[in-house]
């Protein structure tokens, strides 16, 4: 069973700060679904997880989990009692009990007969049937964290919380326990919402990305549409390299990503004339700094960052044309 | 509004806020009617004020200063050797050095006592040379000298242990960065790792004034009047109970301006302390003139602190122990150990719920209720004895009017056991509470938290998390806690019940009635216990540190 978890104006200030830590936020994740919440350090991410676990209060505002209110200006559900599963970043693993202990921790109201049989499951679902009897700190950093992944879907949890998962782990134990992960998700159907700095991670497992800026949602959709179409500068800058495109003509301004800017030939036409600031070759490809220039400047124009796999030399000083999405 | 309180009595009230509210109010109780006496002058305040007042006052800021220039010397440069240098004991220095501290400051008297004795017959000889003037002044330095010495030589390990954690902790880089650039050994200690260790230092040193104003049976029995004796002069010499508290008022208020002056200096001090590096410290080996240096610089302090007045008591101890050790002395043994046992266990309880219940709420109310409550370590034993008499005293009157009307037997809590017990929670509670908040912030991170969402009430989570985690430090704290109590002197002279002794009351009243020998077995029970009680904290803390 999946369970929504809604936010509704819900706002939240720590003590001795000036800024609410969330502000007035509104944001659901739908039922069955992964929501990922981005945003910079001290955006807020890890509050809004933390008062959906009930391990926060909310100043004003309500969450609601399945369509009931568990903390509003009457309603107050403490954590044991929201049905949440909630992964933490350090794994919180308990150090006296062994892997089984650890998973068997939350099967309270399963009936001691099926106790053993569940915890083979999830134990098994997570690659770890063989290490029931290992205490965490006989685990690797990857097997802890999917021993915390199997704790905490084990007592079938309406909706997991995921705060900053992978973060402890190298490159490519990340990518294959992200994948691990969602399978499962997807699988158990679980509704999930992960806190994550690492955009990577957000796009690659999100149905739903939410884009957090100084405790306020800015952006919220599917990760093609948050990453192509940013909401604004810091949504864009957050998902990588974005070029700046001011208003023209009466069009809005927009983010472009290097890749979405193609070097073009002048005649083609309708494309933005760029100078070469400086030129560098990755490997992969040649990186172009570049300086654009409007018919009317904007007021801050920024440089562009361009790719390019031609095979005739780039230098700086040079005059290109880029040509923008859909005119290439 | 209404919907405010209603959801401020769903969140913070519980079991776990309400008790732990009740249990703080209680202890504040004493400290507060002790701040709150100053108002009040007895009948002879005005004698007091114009006679002796600024004697004590002098005595006691002339000790302070004496003692920590002292207990300085004997920790600072010692700590520092242990920690950067290589020689021949270093180790065994490294951990004896703590144990100073087992020796309680009476019982360091009791050791000392004989020697002003000695310097009669060279007295007698300043007197016939330079006058009775400068014979007076001579035998009153030699006193408060002796004094000062042999108390900096059992408080100074309160600096060398916050010293030796400062110094171990600091980075590597930095020392050799120094070294690198040039400096001297010597000129590194002095322009690097000394002001680095400062904040180290200084909260050392407030333990250390913090038990000089505490110390009654030493300055008792070498004659130096500080603030603390004039309180058992005032009360029971004049008989005057409201100058008493008014003295206990003004140790309180001075002590809360001092630890608001400290916990400002570390404040601000504490941004630049140096994270704990994964690079301990190099030791350089000394050569062998420096290395027998060493050895002495640390052999000084341990001398005066712990091994001749252990070999006093030892020598004591074996000529005496058949006149000491009769049936009375075997009972009380029984009622200290009894009575520390179970003060303990109270202690512990009411630690571990100050600390989960600051871990379950965070609210700023009940955490600041929680550090007013454990401000007792700071007031001397003969402050808090004071608060609780008079708070007893009252609470007895409301029980013997109730019980006249019901028609029921009176009860005095007063002179109980109960009383005692009730001052040495609010004397010590600092004791396990500091360990135990400490203990649960670093090792249970989101533990507890997880258990929570796992759908474990907090009390199946204290009982299944944090309990079993924090085994180890619950039994340390318990463990200083029980030495503590063993060892009290001031507070149970005044607060206990009529023919009850304890190991520091037999080995006062054997010292004060002139039969020092005897009281070394008491003293000797008390030293060994704290010594054990040492060894295995020093042991635990190793197994623990990073």
């Amino acid at each position: 069973m999946s369970a929504s978890i809604q936010y509704r104006q819900v706002q939240k200030t720590y003590p001795k700060t000036n800024r609410p830590a969330v502000e007035k936020v509104d944001l659901t994740a739908p039922a069955g679904k992964i929501l990922a919440l981005v945003g910079e350090s001290g955006s807020g991410k890890t509050t809004l997880l933390r008062l959906a676990a009930g391990l926060e209060y909310p100043d004003t505002g309500e969450i609601l989990i399945d369509d009931s209110p568990v903390a509003d200006h009457t309603t107050w559900v403490p954590p044991e009692k929201r049905r949440i599963g909630m992964i933490f970043q350090d794994g919180a693993l308990f150090p006296h009990l062994t892997a089984a202990q650890n998973v068997a921790y939350g099967l309270h109201d399963t009936p001691k007969e099926s106790q053993t049989d569940t915890i083979d499951r999830f134990l098994t679902m997570v690659g770890l049937s063989d290490y029931s009897t290992r205490f965490p700190h006989e685990l690797s950093g990857g097997e802890r964290q999917r021993l915390a992944v199997a704790r905490a879907l084990a007592p079938q949890p309406a909706a997991l919380l995921l705060d900053e998962p992978f973060s402890n782990l190298d490159p490519a134990l990340r990518r294959s326990l992200r994948d691990e992960i969602r399978a499962i998700l997807t699988e158990l159907n679980t509704t999930a919402i992960i806190v994550t700095h690492d955009t990577d991670d957000a796009l690659a497992i999100a149905h739903q990305i939410a884009v957090l800026e100084e405790g306020k949602i800015t952006q919220v959709g599917p990760p093609a549409e948050v990453y192509r179409h940013p909401a604004n500068g810091y949504g864009a800058r957050l998902f990588g390299p974005a070029n700046f495109l001011p208003s023209l003509n009466g069009s809005p301004e927009k983010w472009l990503r290097p890749e979405d800017c193609t070097i073009t030939d002048p005649a083609a036409g309708n494309t933005i004339p760029v100078e070469v600031i400086s030129v560098q070759n990755t490997g992969r490809h040649t990186e172009i700094i570049a300086q654009p220039s409007f018919p009317d400047p904007a007021p801050h124009q920024e440089n562009w960052l361009l790719h390019s796999d031609e095979t005739s030399p780039i230098a700086p000083g040079d005059q290109l044309h880029v040509a923008l999405p859909g005119q290439s | 509004m209404a919907s405010t309180i209603n959801k401020f009595f769903k969140r913070e009230v519980d079991l776990w806020s309400t008790s732990t509210l009740l249990v703080a109010l209680l202890i504040i109780t004493p400290l507060a009617i002790v701040v709150l006496g100053l108002g009040h002058a007895g009948p002879k305040w005005t004698h007091i004020s114009d006679t002796v007042l600024f004697t004590y006052i002098g005595n006691t800021v002339g000790l302070a200063a004496a003692v920590s220039a002292l207990a300085l010397l004997m920790a600072v440069p010692q700590a520092w050797l242990v920690s950067a240098f290589e020689f021949p004991g270093r180790r065994l220095f490294e951990w004896t050095l703590v144990l100073p501290l087992a020796v309680p400051t009476y019982v360091a008297a009791f050791a000392y006592y004989h020697f002003p004795e000695q310097a009669i017959p060279l007295l007698i000889q300043i007197r016939d040379t330079f006058g009775v003037a400068t014979y007076a002044f001579a035998e009153k330095t030699i006193r408060y000298g002796l004094l000062s010495l042999f108390l900096a030589g059992v408080l100074f390990p309160y600096i060398y242990i916050s010293a030796r954690a400062s110094f171990s902790q600091q980075r590597r880089a930095v020392i050799e960065a120094a070294q690198t650039l040039g400096r001297s050994p010597a000129a590194t200690f002095f322009s690097v790792a000394l002001p680095l260790a400062r904040p180290a230092i200084v909260a050392g040193l407030s333990l250390v004034l913090m038990e000089v104003i505490n110390d009654y049976g030493a300055v008792h029995l070498f004659g130096v009047p500080t603030l603390t004796e004039g309180i058992f002069r005032t009360w029971f010499g004049l008989g005057d109970r409201a100058s008493a508290i008014r003295l206990a008022g003004i140790i309180m208020v001075a002590l809360l301006a001092f630890l608001a002056l400290e916990h400002a200096h570390r404040g601000r001090a504490r941004f630049a302390e140096p994270s704990v590096s994964p690079a301990p410290l190099s030791r350089r080996k000394l050569s062998r003139g420096a290395a027998a240096a060493a050895i002495i610089t640390c052999l000084i302090p341990l001398t005066i602190g712990l091994l001749f007045p252990l070999w006093r008591l030892i020598t004591w101890s074996t000529m005496t122990w058949h006149k000491v050790f009769t049936p009375d002395f075997q009972q009380h043994i029984t009622h200290s150990v009894l009575l520390a046992l179970v003060t303990t266990l109270v202690l512990t309880a009411i630690a571990i719920l100050f600390a989960y219940t600051e871990r379950l709420h965070h609210s700023r109310f009940l955490n600041g209720l929680g550090r007013v409550a454990t401000l007792g370590y700071a007031a001397p034993g003969a402050v808090v004895a004071i608060g609780v008499m008079v708070a007893f005293g009252a609470s007895d009157s409301f029980f013997a009017s109730l019980s006249t009307k019901l028609g029921l037997p009176k009860f005095l809590i007063s002179g109980s056991l109960l009383a005692i017990a009730f001052a040495y929670i609010v004397r010590f509670l600092a004791v396990p509470v500091q360990p135990l908040r400490a203990g649960m912030a670093r090792v249970c991170g989101s533990l507890d938290d997880a258990s929570r969402i796992l759908g474990k009430s907090p009390g199946t989570t204290l009982r299944k998390i944090n309990l079993p985690i924090l085994r180890g430090t619950i039994i340390a704290a318990a463990m200083l806690v029980f030495v503590d109590i063993l060892k009290e002197l001031p507070l149970t002279i005044i607060l206990r019940p009529a023919n009850f002794e304890t190991l520091a009351t037999t080995a006062f009243g054997l010292a004060t009635e002139g039969r020092i020998q005897e009281s070394a077995v008491p003293s000797l029970i008390i030293v060994l216990t704290g010594g054990v009680g040492l060894i295995i904290l020093n042991r635990f803390m190793r197994r623990n540190s990073p």
